[in-house]
C-alpha cells in the first residue's frame, strides 16, 4: 500500500505544482499536453525519491508496510490531494500567448500519419524487447539492478551503493533505478516487464513532449510532423527498449527546452512559472542521468544571458533555479553523502588532465566524431543532418522570439558534452563509440522542434505570416 | 483543427508535405519490419535466475560465494556474469571462502551437488542455466 499511496501523493502534489505554475495562461491541446506529460514526469521524480528515502530509512519493503508509514503515507495523499483542489481554482485568465500564425491545419491525413508511425513504433518495441527482455548492456548491469539494490540492499548505503559488483556504477542518479524499484515494490515481485513498461511510458512521454512544444510553438499540424521526425529516427525506439536511461533523459530535456519556449511565448505574467518548471524539468534532468548537469547549466546560463520579456534578469534566475533546486539538491545530496565520485570526475581531477584541453589532434578526434554520427544511417537514417539543413534555410518572416536562446543551449550542452571527452580519463575511441551516439539522442527532439519551427512558414507555404493568425481556441 | 484545403486541386507544396509526411512514416514502419523480419537469439530473462534466489534466500544476506567447476571458458564466463547480475545486491564474492550461501555453476549437472557439498553446502535449489544455491550450517 505504502508504495501506491507515495505514487498517488506525488502525482497530486506535481499536478498542483503544474496548475499553479500557469495560473491563468490560456490551455489549448498542445498546453494541455505539454502540462500532462509534465505532471507525469515531475510525479516520477518525486515519487522515486520518497521511496529512495523510504527504503534506506526503514530498510525494507516489508518494514515500510508497519501501520505508522502507511499512515504517514496517506496523510501526504490527503496533504497533496488538498494542494491539488485549492490549485484547480485557475486564476484570473492573463493575456493570450503570441498567436500562432495560421498554416495548413493538421487535417486528418497528419494525425492519421503519427498513429501508423506510433503502431510501428510500439511493435518494434514489442519484438526488440522480446529479444532482449532484460535489456541491453547498461539495463542489466546497472540501471536495472541498482533497482534491486535499492529494493534488497537495505539501509546501510555502502551496500545498496555497492561498488564491489563491477561495473555498477553507484555515483549514477536514481531516478530510472527508483522507477524501477517503485514499480518492482508495488507488484511485489521483480517482473521483468516492469522495466521494459517505464521504458516505453517514457518513449510516449518523449513523443508527446515533442509534439505538444512543437504545435505549441507552430500549431497542431507542425506537432505532428514533429512527432513524425522524431520516431522516424530508428535510434529512439531502439535506446528506448533497451531500458537505458537516454530516452527518460531526452524526454525531461524536451520539457525543459518547451517550457523556456513557453515563457518566451507568452503570455508575459506567466512566464515566471513557466521558467520555474523548465528548472524543475532541468532538475529531474539531473536526478536522471549525470549529463543532466549540462543541461541545468546552460539553460541556467541562457536565462541570465536573455530572460524572458517581462521579466527583470534576477527574477527570471531566481524563477529557473527555484524550480530546478529541489531534484538537483536532492541529486547532488545523494552524491555527497552516500557515494563516491564517479570515474570521469576522478579523471578530471588527476594531476595534468587539464592539459588535454590543449590538445589539438584530440579535440580534432573528438569534433570528427561528433560530425560523424548524425551521418549513421542506422541511427538516423539521414534524419539529423536533414533536420540541421531546415534549420540552416533562410527563414520567411520575422523569427519567433527567444528560438535563439533556445539554439544557444543546444550549442553549449553539445560543447559540454564535447568536453567531458575531452577530459575522460579512459580510452577515447572506446568512450565514443560507447556513448556518443546516446548523447544524440538526449539533444534530438529539440533538434527537431526548434529546427522545424524556424522553416515551419516555408514548409507550410505561408506567404505572409502576419496577415493571417490563429489565435486558437483560448480555455482557461 | 483546420481543413487541409478548402477545395480546389491539390498544390504543389501540399504534394511535397504529403511525401514528407509519407517518407517519416514509412521509415518507422521500415524499421519495425526490419526488427521484426531480423533473427535474434532471443534472451532468457534474468528472472529466471533471480526468482528462485529470491526465493531460497532471506533479503537480509549480502554476500554469495560462487563457484563453478571450469574457467576461461566462455560460457562459465557469461553465466557468472548473469549470476552477478541477478543477484545482485547479494554481492558475488568469487574464490572468497566463509559466506552462509554458494551459487555453483556447472554445465555437468552430476557435478554440481558437488561442487557445494565439497566446500559444506547443503543443496537448497536448482536453478535454470545449470546453477544451483547452497546453504552452509550457522557456525
Amino acid at each position: 500500500v505504502t508504495p501506491v499511496l507515495v505514487v498517488i501523493a506525488s502525482a497530486l502534489a506535481a499536478f498542483a505544482l503544474v496548475r499553479r505554475a500557469r495560473r491563468g495562461a490560456p490551455a489549448d491541446g498542445a498546453e494541455r499536453l505539454l502540462r500532462g506529460v509534465t505532471v507525469l514526469a515531475l510525479a516520477s521524480g518525486m515519487a522515486v525519491t520518497t521511496v529512495a528515502a523510504l527504503l534506506l530509512a526503514l530498510g525494507s519493503p516489508d518494514a515500510a508496510a508497519a501501520p505508522p508509514v502507511v499512515a504517514g503515507a496517506a496523510l501526504a495523499c490527503a496533504a497533496a490531494g488538498l494542494l491539488a483542489w485549492r490549485a484547480r481554482r485557475t486564476g484570473d485568465a492573463l493575456a493570450a500567448p503570441l498567436p500562432v500564425p495560421a498554416g495548413p491545419g493538421a487535417g486528418r491525413l497528419l494525425p492519421a500519419g503519427v498513429a501508423v508511425a506510433c503502431l510501428a513504433v510500439a511493435a518494434a518495441f514489442v519484438v526488440r524487447t522480446a529479444n532482449e527482455p532484460n535489456g541491453h548492456w547498461d539495463a542489466f548491469t546497472f540501471w536495472n539492478v541498482r533497482g534491486r539494490m535499492m529494493l534488497r540492499g537495505g539501509s546501510d548505503p555502502a551496500v545498496v551503493f555497492s561498488s564491489r559488483l563491477h561495473p555498477v556504477h553507484p555515483d549514477y542518479p536514481l531516478h530510472v533505478p527508483g522507477s524501477v524499484a517503485t514499480a518492482w515494490w508495488i507488484l511485489g515481485e521483480d517482473a521483468w516487464w516492469a522495466p521494459a513498461l517505464v521504458a516505453a511510458v517514457w518513449l510516449a512521454v518523449l513523443a508527446a513532449a515533442t509534439g505538444a512544444w512543437a504545435a505549441k510553438e507552430r500549431g497542431a499540424a507542425a506537432g505532428c510532423a514533429a512527432v513524425l521526425l522524431l520516431l522516424a529516427a530508428p535510434h529512439v525506439v531502439a535506446c528506448a527498449s533497451w531500458q537505458f536511461a537516454d530516452v527518460p533523459l531526452a524526454a525531461t530535456l524536451a520539457l525543459s527546452f518547451a517550457w523556456l519556449r513557453a515563457a518566451w511565448l507568452g503570455p508575459g505574467p506567466a512566464a515566471g512559472g513557466a521558467l520555474a518548471l523548465s528548472g524543475a524539468c532541468a532538475g529531474l534532468a539531473v536526478w536522471t542521468k549525470n549529463e543532466g548537469w549540462p543541461l541545468l547549466v546552460s539553460l541556467a546560463l541562457v536565462v541570465l544571458a536573455r530572460p524572458p520579456p517581462p521579466l527583470s534578469r534576477p527574477r527570471a534566475v531566481l524563477r529557473f533555479l527555484a524550480g530546478a533546486a529541489p531534484l538537483a539538491l536532492v541529486t547532488l545530496a545523494f552524491k555527497t553523502a552516500l557515494v563516491e565520485p564517479n570515474d570521469l570526475v576522478k579523471g578530471a581531477a588527476r594531476p595534468g588532465a587539464w592539459h588535454a584541453l590543449l590538445d589539438l589532434p584530440r579535440i580534432g578526434r573528438i569534433a570528427g566524431a561528433f560530425l560523424a554520427e548524425p551521418f549513421r544511417s542506422t541511427h538516423w537514417s539521414f534524419l539529423f543532418p536533414a533536420a540541421l539543413g531546415l534549420a540552416l534555410l533562410p527563414r520567411r518572416g520575422p523569427a519567433r522570439p527567444g528560438s535563439g536562446a533556445a539554439w544557444a543551449v543546444v550549442l553549449l550542452v553539445t560543447l559540454a558534452y564535447g568536453g567531458v571527452y575531452v577530459l575522460t580519463p579512459h580510452d577515447l575511441e572506446w568512450h565514443l563509440v560507447a556513448s556518443l551516439h546516446r548523447l544524440f539522442v538526449h539533444l534530438w527532439p529539440a533538434v527537431v522542434v526548434l529546427a522545424l519551427a524556424r522553416a515551419w512558414p516555408r514548409l507550410a507555404g505561408e506567404s505572409t505570416p502576419q496577415s493571417q493568425v490563429n489565435p486558437g481556441p483560448i480555455t482557461v | 483543427m483546420t481543413p487541409t484545403r478548402p477545395g480546389g486541386p491539390r498544390s504543389w507544396a501540399q504534394t511535397w508535405r504529403a511525401a514528407a509526411a509519407g517518407t517519416l512514416v514509412a521509415l518507422s514502419v521500415r524499421h519495425a519490419f526490419l526488427v521484426s523480419t531480423r533473427e535474434t537469439a532471443a534472451q532468457a530473462p534474468i528472472d529466471r535466475l533471480y526468482a528462485p534466489l529470491a526465493r531460497a534466500m532471506p533479503r537480509t544476506e549480502t554476500y554469495v560465494e560462487y563457484v563453478q567447476d571450469r574457467e576461461e571458458d566462455h560460457a562459465a564466463k557469461a553465466n557468472r556474469r548473469m549470476a552477478q547480475f541477478a543477484v545482485a545486491p547479494v554481492i558475488l564474492v568469487d574464490r572468497e571462502p566463509g559466506s552462509r550461501w554458494i551459487l555453483a555453476w556447472s554445465d555437468d549437472p552430476s557435478r554440481l551437488e558437488g561442487l557445494g557439498a565439497e566446500r559444506g553446502g547443503r543443496l537448497v535449489a536448482r536453478i535454470e542455466g545449470g546453477f544451483a544455491l547452497f546453504e552452509r550450517s550457522p557456525r
